[in-house]
This record gives structure tokens, C-alpha cells and sequence, in this order.
């Protein structure tokens, strides 16, 4: 445990890192910050680093598709399925309630 | 392997201590008053203990036996009103073979010297079991109980999944993980269906929820289930109810789901690996039941920072968030935040709690056992989820 300076606590998500793949099959990110549309951002899937280009706008803590999810495709984070595509969702686009269901 | 000490019903203590347990809230005072005068005990206090009924009698009877027997403890010193109630408890504890003393107010009708004999009682068996040295033991003989408290954005990213990974990591090395708070893993039941060994197991599991959402309805909520995930959840970035409960279920790891117990029933790893109790879903409720099933540590992840833990079983905090790690730094065990400024990955944050449970297991203590600010509270069917 380093001892910091509870005066200034470090911000969420440092410097590089824009996004997690959870695990090594996800076909999401979970986004560490707010994202602007039309940008590329750093994710990280287990020791790999990678970018991507976002289209939508991805507010912090919600999720961006890193692969192509089909209609009716399942989608996974923790390696898991949380939910399945009601539309087709291509690479870069918010992953929520508007195009996933239960 | 690990260094502990071996008790006669081949459990292993991480821990050599002896446990002062007040059976009805109006010893609560004496027991307290013989815990801080006797070096090597750790107290449980009671809330209620007089006449429950029903399920809360058996669920009360259950968690004060479970804790008692908890491996962590050489002995145990019970207070309580009158000899007749500390008797129903000594009976089966002694035929459990563990030393257990017996301390009555009425038999001294005098709160002095009900302490003092509680002191002395207490104090011989610390004395006696402090002979007992640690000695080489399989980590078959470790349970480790997962748990999470003040969960925020961190919790499902950076914290349980790297305790998820610490989980899998002793249960690849032959040691069982236990999981709790039933209405946590709701919406993730038939994924931990599909990950139980056998049908028995699956089915108890589902059988747990629906229990659980019964009793929720008897307490005037209609439908859990449609209010979750809440609209904050959703503002928050959590799409499904699955989604929801697998942010909690991944701090537990990846393995097959060995066997499901009720709330501090003893967790029997038989196989070791991955074991579920069904609990209340506040944390110290929860954490009563892991003590009283057995586990000799609990892994305890928050975002926003929780100062419970559990007086009987080491607690060991951590948090994948930096401003919790950056302002508890003089409460958390394990900061695993690195892993959301990308200089850490899962395992490696799972690494660190792995090392940290080893260390805890062979002795160093967390810092909830150097304030002693451990808190025990038996849950009370209906009363919440």
C-alpha cells in the first residue's frame, strides 16, 4: 500500500487507459471515463493494449462494442452473458438498454 | 500450503484465538468487559437472543454454534443471563470437542464478579492454548469468504474481478471459496445453475433466490426483480439484472458451484472449490453467516470504502478505486487500483490479494484486527434481504 497524500487523490483512470475488456472474450469495453464521440481510445484486454475508434458518445462506466454484435447476438462481459443484441451494434458504438435486452 | 494450527475436528485456525460470546443483549456489557481485559479473545455480541421464535431461533441457535466453532477459535468463554441458556450452547460446542467455559449472571447474582470469573475463565484458556504452535497444513484446509460492501463504479471493473481471479488462484491450489448475499446473485442464478456440478446443486441454488424473493414479498415488496436494475444502475452504465449480479458473482472466480448452504450452516468442502451461502445481502449479516460456516478469511472488496469485518475471521480490505485507496490508507489491506489507470492488469491485482491471503492465512494481521472494530450481527429472516 503506497502512502499517498489523501489531500490530492489521483483521478479515475490516470493517463492512458480509456477502457477494459473485463475478459479475454467480451465483446465489450467498460469505458473508465466520459468518451467523446468520433475519438480513439486506449483499452486494455488482459497484457494487451489496443485502440479503437469510437462513434458514439460513452459516458463512464457504460459500454462500447470492440466487435461486431450481430441482432440477436449474445453480449459478454465478465465472459458471461449479460444480455443479447436487439439490433445489429458495429465496433465503436454504445452497448445499453437501447439495443440490449434481457 | 499454509502455517496453521490444527483442531481436534480437523479444521485448521489461521488464528489461536478464544472467542467471548454474550448470548442475550443483556450480558452484552459484561462480555465486553471481560474481552478487553483478557489479551488473545475477540468478542461477538448478540442483538436479540431472547425469545425468538420460528426460524429466527433456529437461525440464532445455528449462527452462535457456527461461530463458536469457527476453526479461528481454540476455546470459547459464553456469557449469558442464566446457566440454562449458556447449557443449550455449551453441550454441543464441548461435543464438538472445542473447550468451551460457561459464565451466568444469576449464578453470582453480582456484575463484578461475574466479570471476574469471566476474566480468569477466559484468561486460563488463553494461557493453555497459547502453547499450541502453527505447524504445516494444506490449503484444502483454507475457506476464504468473498465479500463486497460500498460498491460503486470500481467494484464490478477493477476490485472483483480481481478478487475473482485471487479466488480461482486458491482454488487452483486446493483451497474453497464461499460466496454469500442471496439477493446480490439474483438475475445470475441460472448462470451459476449452468456452473453447479450436479442438479441438486442447481436446483438449491434457484431455490435459494425464489426463497429469498418469497420472504421479500411477505415484507410488503411486490417484485424485486422489476425495480432492478434501479434507474441510477442504468444511469450507471448496467444494462441488465444479469449484468448487475455478475459484478458481484465474479468476485468469487470461474469454478463449478460445489454445494449451497443455508445461512451459517457449516460449509463442508467436500470436494474443496466453490461454495455459495445464502445470507442477508448487508454486509455484517453476511459476513456472521461466513464466520459461523467456517471461513477463516474474508476477502472484503469496497469503492467507497466500509469499515465492517467480522471479529472471528480476519478481513482483509481492498478496493479498486483510487480515491478510496488514496484516502483508506490507513484501513485497506490490498489496493488493486492501479488496474483503472491501466498499469495494473485483473491478475496481476489478483495476485496481490492471493500474496495477502497467504500472509493473513500464516499470521499478519489486517488492519480491522489491529482496531478491533470487528462487528458480528445475526440476520433475521424477514426483516431484510
Amino acid at each position: 500500500m503506497p502512502e499517498n497524500d489523501p489531500a490530492s487523490p489521483p483521478s479515475i483512470g490516470g493517463d492512458a487507459l480509456d477502457a477494459i475488456v473485463i475478459s479475454e472474450n467480451d465483446n465489450i469495453a467498460v469505458c473508465l471515463r466520459d468518451i467523446d464521440a468520433n475519438i480513439e481510445i486506449s483499452i486494455r484486454r488482459g497484457q494487451e493494449m489496443f485502440s479503437l475508434a469510437v462513434v458514439d458518445p460513452i459516458p463512464r462506466g457504460h459500454k462500447v462494442a470492440v466487435r461486431q454484435i450481430a441482432e440477436g447476438d449474445k453480449v459478454l462481459k465478465y465472459g458471461e452473458v449479460i444480455g443479447q443484441a436487439s439490433k445489429s451494434i458495429g465496433v465503436g458504438n454504445h452497448v445499453h438498454v437501447h439495443n440490449v435486452v434481457d | 500450503m499454509f502455517f496453521g494450527y490444527p483442531r481436534s475436528d480437523g479444521s485448521v485456525g489461521v488464528r489461536n484465538r478464544i472467542g467471548i460470546i454474550s448470548l442475550m443483549d443483556n450480558c452484552n456489557g459484561l462480555a465486553q468487559k471481560i474481552n478487553q481485559n483478557v489479551r488473545g479473545t475477540d468478542l461477538v455480541t448478540d442483538l436479540f437472543g431472547r425469545k425468538l421464535i420460528g426460524r429466527n431461533h433456529e437461525m440464532r441457535l445455528k449462527a452462535i454454534h457456527g461461530m463458536a466453532m469457527n476453526p479461528n477459535l481454540a476455546g470459547v468463554v459464553l456469557i449469558s443471563l442464566h446457566s440454562t441458556s449458556t447449557d443449550t450452547f455449551a453441550g454441543p460446542i464441548a461435543a464438538a470437542g472445542k473447550d468451551v467455559e460457561c459464565i451466568a449472571f444469576q449464578d453470582e447474582c453480582s456484575t463484578w464478579r461475574t466479570v471476574e470469573k469471566g476474566i480468569v475463565a477466559a484468561a486460563k484458556l488463553v494461557r493453555k492454548h497459547s502453547a499450541t504452535q502453527r505447524s504445516e497444513q494444506p490449503l484444502s484446509k483454507l475457506i476464504f469468504g468473498v465479500e463486497c460492501g460500498g460498491s460503486d463504479f470500481s467494484s464490478g471493473i477493477s476490485g472483483n474481478p480481481a478478487l475473482g481471479h485471487a479466488a480461482d488462484l486458491l482454488m487452483d491450489a486446493g483451497g474453497s471459496v464461499v460466496l454469500s448475499e442471496t439477493a446480490e446473485i439474483m438475475g445470475a442464478e441460472h448462470l451459476l445453475a449452468e456452473r453447479s456440478v450436479n442438479q441438486d446443486v442447481a436446483a438449491k441454488i434457484v431455490q435459494a433466490i425464489a426463497d429469498m424473493e418469497e420472504m421479500s414479498r411477505m415484507g410488503g415488496v411486490e417484485d424485486i426483480r422489476k425495480t432492478n436494475p434501479s434507474a441510477d444502475n442504468i444511469k450507471g452504465g448496467l444494462t441488465t439484472l444479469a449484468e448487475k449480479a455478475l459484478g458481484a458473482v465474479k468476485k468469487a472466480g470461474t469454478k463449478p458451484l460445489q454445494g449451497v448452504v443455508d445461512y451459517c450452516e457449516p460449509v463442508v468442502p467436500e470436494p474443496p472449490g466453490f461454495y455459495f451461502m445464502s445470507t442477508p445481502a448487508p454486509a455484517c449479516e453476511s459476513m456472521t453467516g461466513l464466520a459461523a460456516g467456517g471461513a477463516q478469511i474474508i476477502g472484503f472488496n469496497t469503492g467507497l470504502g466500509q469499515p465492517s469485518s467480522h471479529p472471528f475471521s480476519p478481513t482483509i480490505k481492498i478496493t479498486g478505486n483510487p480515491h478510496a485507496a488514496a484516502r483508506g490508507f490507513d484501513d485497506l489491506d490490498v489496493d488493486v487500483s492501479e488496474i483503472m489507470s491501466g498499469s495494473m492488469t485483473i491478475e496481476e491485482g489478483g495476485q496481490l490479494i492471493y500474496d495477502e491471503l497467504l500472509r493473513v492465512a500464516n499470521g499478519q494481521y489486517t488492519y480491522t484486527e489491529l482496531y478491533e472494530t470487528g462487528q458480528s450481527t445475526i440476520g433475521v429472516a424477514g426483516a431484510s434481504f
